[in-house]
């Protein structure tokens, strides 16, 4: 089966500085897939990417980029996926709706602009959209302007624009940062729950491997703008090839069972920094003197892929 | 918000009081002598004693102030012997003049200046960007009365497209007889075509040179506030949900930009006030303005009182208005 979305050295650089060095992921009809990495990864510059949504200074080139069959490298082609084929739920989810209107005009705002409905039929509809995400009292919530409405409410809602043109994949950036820890599983479960009911495919950005095992079918693992592992959710947690998804899976199960995890040593590199060969090298306890010379080969185990001179095959974990 | 705009009227009243004395005291201090110049020239010493004691002027101040207030509490804002009428009938029949030319002037300063400041910002350092500092740096350097004889000459005495600044219609052309005194309006609602186009050829200089000066802040202000604006979530959250071009502009980040445009425009349309005076000058416009011109000229009391309280009630008014504009342009204001 072909992929939904494919995404084929894709690179970013933003005033001469590489912020993405050859990103290669797909997203599968029907299937959620995470996004996963620490903080400057390059996870939102990917997704801004794929809907043409970069920075004014960022230049941006793919090796190939398809969605649906379609040829995706025309700008064009991106920009008029918006809403469409692709809907997009942000990150802060109060910000990100307009405080002087109220919920109830975006949304139909939005049913009008990407289905072309009349008033009526897109109230209609919005209120179905805001039962959908759960929401019991679709009316109320309607009227309301964000600022009357809770964080998670206002999440809802922004799910539901997102939704609102119908379309084939939803990407959610960190969609719970800001959320009320409290929620914020219950938000992901919601997400992951109404993709499937729309019959779309998800991409879900994450910097939280944790979150993921319940949503996410598989998983794409990010460092210093590459996608260094990429498997289903259960091959990764079990025994991931890649060494720095490794470590963030047990970080996160350590996490889990209430244990205190090793971090890993060392810091992200910046954007512009002087990297090895293997950007993950000087932080890797499995370097040696290979990871810095030469570029890292792919690893294709068990429909897992990394890129990796050392990967974790057979041997146990260290713990 | 009926009990806000209450409160809000009710707290106005002592501020109004002390305008009224500051506006009296003003007038006493003009240099001239009103009794003097009613009488003329050649009167007698005697004659100009007569008219000082019936004017009541012969009475110590504090005395013609009780008067004074005394009228004003029933509506009466004493009586001009320049024009031979009472003030407030004065400033009825020329008010009307006064708020049509400051009403365009808004209109045509807005229509400008908010869709400018928005492009500017949307195209920031663009050639759009500078023109709209270009037109910035204009309005600042420009004085209104200035503007309005540049006008008057280039489209009047050189191109002769437009009507002489002779007032609100042609010489001797017949006010529509309409309910409101707004000869733009009263003649479109009794379908008096003729005279609906000629007041509007007249009010377009006048419309443009009072406009004008306003452009500026409004233009910055606007831009400005379009800069954060583009940068907020909500707008890129409104991009990536596939809203872009004139819709995105015009209605999403227009309307979260506008809260200092408006506030600006308040504050404009209070100068605009002052600034008719110079400009109904120029055009003959028989408004306050004038009335205010004239009434200084000839040191008139009455009148010279009765445009100062009307200036003053006409800012704290538009401060009334901005505040309750604001409320309903961005529902997290709450009037208090
Ligand atoms: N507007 C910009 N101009 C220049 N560099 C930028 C800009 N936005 C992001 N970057 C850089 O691009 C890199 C990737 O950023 P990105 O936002 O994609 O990271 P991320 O993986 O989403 O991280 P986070 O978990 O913090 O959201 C970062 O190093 C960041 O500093
Ligand atoms: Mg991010």
């Amino acid at each position: 089966m072909t992929p939904l979305l494919k995404v084929h050295g894709l690179e970013v650089e933003i005033e001469g500085l590489p912020i993405l060095r050859g990103v290669d992921m797909e997203v599968r009809q029907g299937e959620i897939l995470g996004v996963v990495g620490e903080t400057g990864a390059g996870k939102s510059m990917t997704a801004r990417s794929i809907l043409d949504l970069l920075p004014s200074a960022a230049t941006v080139s793919f090796r190939v980029c398809t969605f649906g069959g379609r040829d995706f490298i025309p700008a064009k082609e991106r920009q008029q996926a918006r809403g469409h084929r692709i809907g997009f739920v942000p990150q802060r989810p109060r910000g990100s709706l307009n405080p002087v209107f109220r919920v109830g005009t975006q949304l139909s705002d939005t049913l009008r602009r990407l289905r072309g409905m009349g008033r009526r039929e897109a109230k209609g509809e919005a209120l179905d959209l805001l039962r959908s995400v759960r929401i019991t009292d679709p009316k109320r919530v309607y009227r309301s302007y964000p600022h009357e409405l809770s964080g998670g409410m206002c999440q809802r809602v922004c799910i539901a624009i997102a939704l609102a043109g119908e379309p084939e994949l939803i990407i959610a950036d960190e969609p719970t940062t800001g959320l009320d820890v409290t929620i914020q599983a219950e938000m992901l479960k919601l997400l992951g729950d109404v993709i499937i009911e729309h019959n779309a495919a998800g991409m879900l950005i994450t910097h939280d491997l944790g979150v993921v095992a319940d949503v996410c079918d598989r998983v794409a693992v990010m460092y210093a703008g590459r996608v260094v592992n990429l498997g289903s959710t259960d091959e990764i947690y079990r025994a991931a090839l890649h060494p720095y998804a490794n470590q963030l899976v047990s970080i996160a199960t350590s996490l889990d069972s209430g244990g205190t995890p090793r971090e890993i040593p060392g810091r992200v590199p910046n954007p512009g920094d002087e990297l090895a060969a293997c950007a993950f090298a000087p932080r890797c306890f499995r370097a040696e003197t290979d990871c810095f010379e030469q570029e890292p080969p792919l690893v294709d185990i068990n429909g897992q892929q990394a890129f990796c001179h050392h990967a974790i095959t057979t041997e146990a974990l260290p713990l | 918000m009926l009990t806000y705009i209450a409160r809000r009227v009710i707290a106005l009243i002592p501020i109004l009081i002390g305008v009224t004395m500051v506006a009296f005291l003003v007038s006493r201090g003009l240099p001239g002598d009103p009794a003097r110049l009613y009488a003329g020239m050649q009167a007698s010493e005697l004659e100009v004693q007569a008219i000082r004691a019936s004017l009541g002027l012969d009475k110590p101040l504090y005395y013609q102030y009780w008067v004074y207030m005394q009228g004003l509490v029933q509506g009466d804002l004493g009586f001009s012997p320049r024009t031979g009428f009472p003030v407030a009938e004065d400033i009825r029949n020329r008010l009307p003049a006064t708020v049509e030319m400051v009403i365009f002037a808004l209109i045509f300063a807005l229509s400008v200046a908010l869709p400018l400041g928005v492009w500017a910002a949307v195209r920031r350092g663009k050639l759009i960007d500078r023109f709209s500092r270009f037109i910035s740096t204009l309005g600042v350097a420009v004085p209104d009365f200035w503007a309005a004889l540049i006008l008057v000459m280039i489209f009047f005495v050189f191109l002769d497209i437009a009507p002489p600044p002779v007032g609100r219609l042609d010489l001797g052309a017949v006010s529509p007889d309409g309910p409101t005194g707004f000869y733009i309006f009263d003649s479109l609602v009794r379908g008096q075509w003729a005279t609906f186009r000629n007041a509007l050829a007249h009010i377009i200089l006048p419309m443009v040179a009072l406009g004008f000066p306003a452009i500026a802040p409004i233009t910055r202000l606007t831009r400005n506030a379009t800069l954060s604006v583009l940068q907020s979530d909500y707008i890129a959250f409104g991009r990536a949900s596939g809203l872009r071009g004139a819709p995105l502009y015009l209605k999403y980040v227009l309307r979260n930009s506008l809260p200092g445009a408006i506030t600006m425009t308040g504050l404009i349309s209070g100068y605009m006030i002052g600034g008719a005076v110079l400009i109904e000058r120029v055009f003959s416009w028989p408004g306050v303005g004038l009335y205010a011109y004239n009434s200084l000229e000839r040191t008139d009391h009455a009148g010279i009182q009765g445009v100062v309280l009307l200036s003053a009630i006409t800012y704290l008014l538009v401060f009334l208005v901005v505040d309750l504009v604001q409320s309903i342009v961005d529902p997290r204001v709450r009037l208090k």
